[in-house]
Formats: C-alpha cells, structure tokens, sequence
C-alpha cells in the first residue's frame, strides 16, 4: 500500500503540470501512466524522440516543450510509476494499478485525485471499419512516434479535425505512399471577427499552426475528396480499398491502410468509474465530467484536469492541470498555496479559450451515424451490428444499459470506450430522454485473476 | 392509463413470474420498477437453480420449481439458458466435511437425490477441481440458468398477454382507507389497482414501515465476479459448506464468482441506475478462494467486478403472504440471495395469494409475521 498526499492519473502535458505543482509544494505525489515513459499521447516517448535527429525533424514542432514539463515535474520530487494501467480507484483515494513492468496489483491511497487522462479518438463507424488495416490517425502518429515506423503500402486519410491535418503532414515527410483524403470537414464556417480576433490574439501560435495544416493540405500534391457517401472500406482478410461517392461519382482507391479520425473526445472512464457526475455535451457530442473552473468535481477529493476535462487541446491541458494542483495544494496545505500563481494561471487558461473554441467550430463533430447501414458493426467486442441495436431500442430499451443487456452492445473488455458514446446518444436521440452513459465496472482494463492474488496479504 | 387489476412493484424474478401469473388469468397488470427488469438482485446473482441446501420449508418448491424450469424455454418462447448440470458443494476441511456428510444425510431422509462424492469421484468428475477438497455432495438435477435473459422472458412474455410496464418510475407511499390500499403514489403519478404485490427487494419495507410492521431485514454485500470466456467448460455449479464462495460458468464460456453475505453493503445511484461497490480485500477473498478450488482459474482474465445486496431474513427464508391489515396487499420479499431458483414458483404463489386462491403449496413458513421479537441476526447459513 502506498500512501501519498497526491496520485495523478496520466503523465501528458496536464499530469505533468499538476505534479510539478503539487510536489513543488512539497506534497508526496505520484503520477500513474501506462505509457513506458512520460509525455502522453502528444509527447509520446518524448525522450527517445528528441533524441533521434530524423524524428526529431519530423515531429520536434509538436514536442516543443515536453523534455521542460518532464524535467520540472521531475526536479519538483515528483515520482513517476510508468507501464502502470489504472485498475480500480474510488472516490476516497483508494487506487488500484496493474504494474506491467514489475507484474502484480498494487494498491495506493491518496488523499487527492487528480485525474488527468487526456482524450481518445471519436469513434465513427461505416461500413468495413473493422476491417484489418483500417486505423485510427492517432495510431498512425504513435507508430511514427515510437520508432518511425512508416505505413507500408498506399495510404488513405479520411474525417477531420487538426489531428488529420497534423497527421497528413508528418506521413508525407515521413515518405508515405499517401493516395487521397477524404475530407470530412465542411467549408470554413463564417466565423465572427471578434471572436477570431480574440482567438488569434490569445493563442498566436495554435493560430498559425492551424493555418499552416490547413495550408500543408491544400499544397500537399495528394486528391482531396469531398461531400463523401456510402463510403465502405472493401476487403477480405484485411482492407484493400476505400470506396465512396463524391460529386455522385463512384470512387475506388486502393489501399493498405485507412487512417480515420474525426476528433476527440474526453476520456472519462476513471471519472465515471468514481460515480462522480457527467453531463452530456450536445455540441461536442460527448460525456463530459461536472467541475468547477478549476476542476474540483463534486462529492469527492477528485480533480481533473486537461482534455479529460473536456477537450482543450495541449497548451490550455498543462494550464488546467497546474491550477488543479493549485487547488489541491490549498486544500491539503493551505499555508504553502501560491494564490499569485494560481490567479495569474487563471488569466493565461482565459486568454487560451477562444482559440480553442475556434477550433471547435471550425470542425464541428459529425453524426456518428451518418455512414452506417445496418449490417455495420457498431461493437467492435461482441460483433454487434447496427441494426440489431435499432431494433432493440425499438423494442423499448430506453437507455443505453438496457440497450446494451439487450444487445451486448458495449458489454466487451473495453467496456463500451468505442461504442458507448454513440449508443448512449442514439438511444437518448430516439427516445427523447436524456443522454445516459454506460455503466464502468472494475477492472477498467482486463486483469488477469492471478494479478488478485498479489493483493492477498493485506 | 386506466386502473389496472394488480400492481406489480418491483421487477425481479418474483414479479415477472406472478405478471405472467396474473395476465395469463385474464387480469389487467401493471409492473413498474424504479430501475428496470432485473436491477437489482435478479441481475447480479449467481442464478443456480437449486433445491440441495434448501431449508426443508423451501424444498417443495424447490423441487417444484426445477420441475418448472425445464419447460420454460417453451413456455416463454425465450431463451433462459437453464441448464440442469448439477450442483456440487465441496468440503475444503474436515468440519466442512461434516456438514456435507449431516447434509447429504438430512436431505436423502427428505427425498432429493443427493450424492456424497469423494475425492476419487471428483477427480473424474470434475478434473479442474483442486486436490486438496475432501469431499462433496452432488444433486445432479440441480442446474443454472441467465438471471437477465429469463426475467426479460418472463416480462416479454407478460406483456403479450397485455400486461403493461414502466421502468424508471419508483412506488413512493401507499395511500389506504378501510384497510386497503385505494392508491399508489409513484415519482410520476397516482395510480389506483384493485390489489398491490409488493416485491421490491431490499426497497419493501420503505412502503411497509407507514402501514405497520415491517419486514425485519438486513442488507449484507455480496461480491459478484466475471471473467473473460475460458476454454474449460463444467456444467455444474459449485458452492462450498459454509457458503462464502459459489462458482458457475454461463453460456458464453464466462465465469462467475460470489462470495458470500459480508456486512457493510451500500446502495448508490449512477444516472438512476443502482450501483454496489464491494471491498477490494472481499474481491480478493473471493479470487483467492476460487484459485484454491480451481486452482486454472487463476489464468483466467478478470472482466467484471460488481456487488449486490441481499434482502437477508433472520432465518433465510422468504415472506410470501397477505399483509396482515391490508386486505389488499400482498408481500413476496425477503429471498435472502437464494430466491432465483424458486421464483418461477415463488412468483406464482404470490399470484395465487393476490388472487385470494389457495396456494400451490404450503406458505405457512413465509408468514409476514412469524418473527417473535427476535431480531435480525440469523447468519446466512448452510443453504445460501
């Protein structure tokens, strides 16, 4: 049993902040990740990447101050338990992880929860999806990061979204064989001078970064398709083309690979794991935990802190993980709070937001229902397809938990991560009632029962 | 929506029997759950189908019951999954070995076909069992069958015979006059039957305690969990002498572990939907005791943990009966965590007694009122 003053969950750009905080301030902190080493998704591997010269190259822009957050969380005394996946965890600090590295269960207590679990991708189904070979673009990124590893075989990129755009630029310097993109995003929505004054004049720098991407695809020497309809990715063993409508002709583009990516969205299983409240997002389609400015939830020593929180995108997850800490630290140790750092954390997380909420509209998250039929899986664990849950929520099931003991939609080891979000919004949007979510039971990642057994001797 | 004929409050295995029951007899039911069917302590039990261990008030039924079971598939026109792969109840020490041996004794004099196997039997029987078990008793007509598959059968079934549902909607007072109920009060509306059959679990005795006497329950924790499919398969469900571990495979290869009754369960709520977390030191118990009796299942792969609360009597047995003042109101609560088995039957009972008919059999050890003052401190004992 380790007992600390503060267990972070996630070593990205806001676990990092938060520890260096927290233990800055002089309370026993530990960060979980089950990465190998910290930085998150974002600054995956961020050690081995800048120092391998080409992949530095290829992704140093998006790694721009990782080995600082590392290092500062690091000096502060923080102590990081890496390869580590969460297990169980309850509201009153109790949390239980599966230590891949030196094998076993271990048990922590914690006197504050700062979750910091960053986003996965949207989920968005069609027709072949599970296809072998058909991957999320965030995939596509880690195999970059971890090793260079470049998609073999001709390549097709489909949704939308800054990731897509990011990802496109990195496989073309990477010296992809990149056929097409399916470009999922609208024309640029007429956004209001103010706000893109102020989006610009907050956060510069994720400004330009936009409108290089977005430039990088328009010069980019790769057919960008658009207005895409009955789209299905075609193959036997493994994906061999992506066929579509567009401007209602009939495409079909060979490929190896299908990289999808339509956004992301917070990653609330711990938080709804803890029973703690969430609200339905009905602009950014997605379950959202309820928490104060600073990310106290309610009813429990919880805080959470950067996309998981909701999606705010890398820089604005390190301010929200930083005034979290901020706000343990004032209420585990009153007497060592910074309030001038926390209020001028406030000021900077203010001015961030409206080029975050530029983004946001500018790739407005898609009907996740848009491209199925009703052959289309929709649970990718138990194989359930999409019209055997039409016909369930038909037959009366009128939440997503029903939906699912009717269907096992969602009832698979990953507990419904991929399919819950768009279940839960189907059902709600069919029986006019509020969105639900699905229920999260322990383990959050499978265990093995002999991993139980370590915990024997308490 | 029109009075109906009976209210049905609570959506378990008891009042999905008795809704068939009632609306199969020609009578307009409604059954209403503040969850949905199945939430509570039909979902998460272990669902064994059995009569060995049964308190000999209950045996008839029991036996009753696993006469019933076999044809419900038809009767229902859906699947239940019942399978009658026999129950064995294993000794892992000498006094447990002791009991088995009293057990196996007692309920042979009472008829059941009960088995005392030794440690070769088993080894034949049941390869994946730990050599260190000394013994068992095996009923071969016992069985299992899928909790939330069978309630749902019963329901859909209900419902072709026009009964009428609402989930989500929690009974939240009684309104009576002249020692009747003339209506229910729920979080959405009045409503005002003919006749009420209270079975709501752990929930019955927040209706009853305005009336008069309640129902003197407790509500321990029982620690539920389920593993990825494995490869091994066995047909039997296994419990143990003392009855703190029980073990059963389901359909789709997956296993399922129970510990037994522990104290200190709590009802919480996600998004309405009931949630009970058990103790990590009790799902370790539990996993350990399985790897001792199964010592394979420690490759299996942990997929689910959850907890359930059990409506525990002091002497373990059900209350199927009239309420004592209210003409009107009948009670089928209590079931102690062993009350999926018999409720095909139980259920009916309850039916009958709503109804004002004689029951199919004798319900004179499930009175409301048979507790003299004692309070509620009987242990869950043997035939848990």
């Amino acid at each position: 049993m380790e007992r600390v003053d503060v267990a972070i969950l996630g070593a990205g750009p806001a676990g990092l902040a938060a520890a260096t905080v927290a233990a800055g301030a002089g309370l026993s902190t530990i960060v979980l990740d089950d990465q190998g080493a910290p930085g998150g998704q974002i600054w995956r591997a961020a050690g081995d990447v800048t120092r391998d010269r080409a992949l530095a190259r290829l992704l140093g822009a998006s790694y721009g101050g990782a080995m600082e957050a590392i290092g500062a969380a690091q000096a502060a005394g923080a102590v990081f338990h890496p390869a580590c996946d969460l297990i169980d965890a309850n509201g009153d600090g109790a949390l239980v992880w599966l230590d891949r590295a030196n094998g076993g269960l271990r048990e922590g207590q914690a006197r504050a929860l700062i979750v910091a679990t960053g986003a996965r991708e949207r989920a968005v189904p069609f027709p072949g999806w599970t296809l072998p070979g058909v991957i999320n673009a965030g995939a596509m990124q880690i195999a970059l990061k971890q090793g260079g590893a470049v998609p073999d075989g001709p390549v097709v990129l489909m949704g939308q979204g800054p990731l897509l755009l990011l990802v496109l630029q990195q496989l073309l310097a990477a010296g992809a064989d990149l056929r097409a993109v399916l470009a999922f995003d609208g024309a640029v929505p007429s956004v209001p001078f103010g706000a893109m004054a102020r989006a610009v004049f907050g956060d510069p720098g994720l400004v330009a970064q936009g409108a290089r991407l977005l430039l990088g695809r328009m010069r980019a020497k790769v057919p960008v398709y658009r207005d895409i309809a009955n789209l299905r990715a075609v193959g036997g063993d493994r994906i061999e083309a992506v066929a579509f409508d567009s401007d209602r002709r009939r495409q079909q583009i060979p490929c190896t690979w299908l990289g999808v990516h339509d956004g992301v969205i917070p990653n609330t299983q711990v938080t709804q794991l803890l029973g703690l409240a969430h609200r339905w997002d009905n602009a950014a389609r997605c379950l959202v935990p309820v928490c104060d400015d600073l990310g106290r939830m309610e009813g429990a020593p919880v805080w959470v802190a950067g996309d998981g929180a909701g999606i705010g995108g890398a820089r604005l997850a390190g301010v929200r993980g930083a005034r979290a800490a901020h706000d343990v630290v004032r209420a585990l140790a009153p007497d060592r709070h910074d309030a001038p750092a926390a209020r001028a954390l406030a000021q900077t997380a203010a001015r961030l937001a409206p080029a975050r909420a530029l983004v946001a509209a500018l790739w407005p998250a898609r009907d996740p229902l848009a491209l199925v039929d009703d052959d289309t899986v929709l649970c990718r664990c138990e194989g359930v397809r999409v019209g055997t849950v039409r016909a369930a929520i038909a037959a009366g099931a009128s939440g997503p938990n029903r939906a699912k003991v009717a269907t096992r939609c969602g009832m698979g080891p990953c507990q419904g991560r991929i399919c819950g979000p768009i279940l839960a919004e189907w059902v709600a949007r069919d029986t006019d009632t509020p969105v639900g979510a699905l229920r999260v039971r322990p383990p959050l990642k499978p265990v093995l029962l002999a991993d139980y057994l370590t915990l024997e001797q308490e | 929506m029109s009075a109906p004929d009976v209210l049905i409050i609570g959506a378990g295995i008891t009042g999905a029997v008795a809704a068939l029951t009632l609306a199969e007899a020609g009578h307009r039911v409604d059954i209403i759950d503040a969850y949905a069917p199945a939430a509570m302590a039909s979902g998460w039990t272990l669902a064994g189908v059995r009569q060995s261990g049964r308190d000999p008030a209950e045996l008839p039924l029991a036996r009753a019951a696993v006469a019933e079971w076999s044809g419900l598939e038809a009767r229902l026109g859906a699947p239940t999954h019942y399978r009658q792969g026999g129950n064995l109840r294993l000794a892992r020490t000498e006094p447990e070995l002791a009991t088995i041996r009293a057990l196996v004794a007692d309920q042979r004099r009472a008829g059941l076909d009960l088995w005392l196997l030794t440690p070769d039997d088993l080894r034949d029987m049941a390869p994946g069992l730990s050599p260190d078990i000394l013994g068992a008793s095996f009923c071969p007509t016992d069985g299992h069958a899928d909790p939330v598959a069978t309630v749902r059968g019963f329901i859909d079934a209900a419902l072709r015979h026009g009964a009428r549902t609402a989930w989500g909607e929690r009974a939240q007072a009684f309104e009576t006059e002249h020692g009747r109920i003339t209506a229910v009060l729920t979080d959405k509306r009045r409503i005002t039957p003919g006749a009420v059959l209270l079975a709501a679990g752990i929930q019955v005795n927040t209706l009853l305690a305005p009336l008069g006497p309640v129902i003197p329950l407790r509500h321990p924790i029982v620690t539920v969990v389920q593993t990825q499919p494995v490869t091994a398969r066995f047909p039997f469900v296994i419990g143990v002498a003392n009855a703190d571990f029980a073990l059963r495979q389901e359909v789709s290869g997956q296993l399922r572990f129970t510990s037994g009754a522990e104290p200190g369960g709590v009802l919480a709520e996600q998004g309405n939907r009931p949630v009970v977390r058990p103790t990590l030191a009790s799902v370790t118990a539990t996993l350990t005791r399985a790897a001792k009796i199964m010592p394979d299942t420690a490759n299996a792969t942990v997929n689910a943990i959850w907890g359930g609360l059990l409506d525990l009597t002091p002497d373990a047995l059900p209350v199927i009966d009239r309420h004592p003042d209210i003409a009107n109101l009948t009670i089928a609560a209590g079931f102690s965590g062993h009350g999926f088995g018999i409720g095909p039957v139980t259920g009916a009972l309850a039916g009958d007694l709503v109804l004002g008919r004689d029951p199919a059999h004798p319900v004179a050890a499930f009175r409301f009122d048979r507790w003299d003052g004692t309070g509620p401190d009987a242990g869950l004992s043997l035939h848990g």
